[in-house]
């Protein structure tokens, strides 16, 4: 048996997809095209992070959607606007004191971390 | 001769009566193993059982059960796109009747409310009214007021349900949840635009009004700090006599966060108001989903 563990790959359950439809989602969530400049420059940049930086780190950030990832959806939703919603995440909103005002949610990997998703300006 | 012949007959008729008990315990079994698996909340598995049940049931009563169990689990395991496309099949293949149409209805209007759309969830719990009279779709369009915060509407639904049959547990509920209501007046809440305004004349301003201390003090120093900066690159290009062209970067970016701590604090104090009600709505939630029908 024991060589068998040797082959064994960490999977997580919850992220794995149910059905067919499931796949398709996050297909379509990952191909993204960048529409300008600016943001594919920002979209390099927080890929950069994301790969080079953030990969030799240990997970920080105390909210659901990282901050890279936040930052990355607030500016192609809202271009140079998401700009000012990044800073006011990142310099402002994330101290000690974040515990004790957001709502907790469950993510995809089990954590429980703090929902800011308001922040972002969605419908 | 005759003797053996009754006693064939007789291990014959305990043999099929065997066999006929074996069918029916595995079938119980199986069904039961699902219910299991659904208090379990490994809803994944109970699809799975309830798929093949309902595969290789004949029974058109069982098959409808099946499937609405299916659309149960995936509502409870927030697949509603699923869980709705099950219910939708089970109404369109079968003629039902009047209770399990109002079940579903209901549970297809629970569907939308989990995915945060109550104008359909209130269409489909009216549906469920026109076939059912009873207390369920009333409270159930309690709680979808609730949650958009339509209190004078959850009041009256409320009061209509408890008023049906006020000693069950819905009727117990309904009136508990409508004196509640009742106090939605007092839930605590903060101007956005005052907010806004006290964040733009001092920076922090607006987070130390909706009681975000740390994120004030963060928001007025950086502000400052890059007020500072742009203040002592004014100083040095006005005396070197330059494009000023290290006032205008300094500048650019002490406007950033300065607009950031506006937003911020309109945001925050709105964060603020929609937490509040979210607390005082949090006990009618889990009370209302944990009923289930």
């Amino acid at each position: 048996m024991c060589p068998l563990f040797l082959f064994a790959q960490e999977t997580n359950a919850v992220t794995d997809a149910w059905e067919p439809s499931d796949s398709t989602l996050y297909q379509q969530t990952s191909t993204n095209p960048p529409k300008s400049v600016f943001l594919d420059m920002a979209d390099f940049l927080i890929l950069f992070y994301k790969k080079d930086i953030s990969t030799n780190s240990i997970s920080r950030c105390p909210f659901a959607i990282s901050c890279s990832s936040f930052c990355k959806e607030a500016i192609e939703e809202h271009g140079a606007f998401g700009l000012v919603l990044f800073i006011d995440r990142y310099f402002y909103r994330e101290n000690i004191d974040a515990f004790s005002h957001y709502s907790l949610i469950q993510t995809n990997y089990g954590v429980l971390k703090l929902d800011d998703e308001l922040f972002l300006f969605k419908d | 001769m005759m003797n053996y012949f009754y006693l064939r007959i007789k291990v014959a008729i305990l043999l099929l009566i065997f066999v006929f008990c074996k069918i029916n315990i595995n079938a119980q079994s199986k069904a039961d193993f699902g219910m299991s698996l659904m208090k379990e909340r490994d809803y994944f598995r109970a699809i799975s059982i309830y798929k093949e049940l309902a595969f290789f049931c004949t029974n058109r009563d069982s098959i409808i059960y099946y499937h609405s169990q299916i659309g149960k689990a995936y509502r409870l395991s927030q697949k509603y796109e699923l869980s709705i496309l099950t219910y939708s099949d089970i109404l369109n293949k079968y003629k039902l009747a009047d209770s399990i149409t109002s079940s579903v209805y209901i549970n297809l209007g629970l569907n939308y409310l989990g995915m945060n759309i109550p104008a359909q969830a209130i269409f489909y719990f009216k549906e469920a009214q026109k076939t059912d009279t009873g207390q369920t779709p009333l409270f159930y369009l309690g709680f979808v007021s609730v949650e958009i915060s339509d209190w004078k509407n959850a009041q009256l639904y409320y009061n209509q349900a408890s008023g049906l049959s006020p000693l069950s547990k819905i009727g117990i509920l309904s009136s508990t949840f409508c004196k509640k209501t009742c106090d939605a007046d007092k839930i605590p809440a903060k101007s956005p635009v005052l907010a806004s305004m006290l964040s733009a004349i001092i920076p922090g301003g607006g987070q130390f009004y909706s009681g975000h201390y740390v994120d004030a003090l963060q928001a007025f120093t950086f502000v400052a700090a890059f007020g500072f900066t742009s203040y002592i690159a004014y100083q040095n290009d006005k005396t070197k006599n330059s494009n000023f062209l290290l006032t205008g970067i300094s500048l650019s970016i002490t406007g950033l966060f300065y607009s950031a701590n506006i937003i911020g604090a309109e945001r925050t104090t709105t964060y603020y108001n929609q937490r509040q009600r979210e607390l005082f709505t949090r006990e009618i939630r889990e009370q209302s989903y944990s009923i289930e029908k």
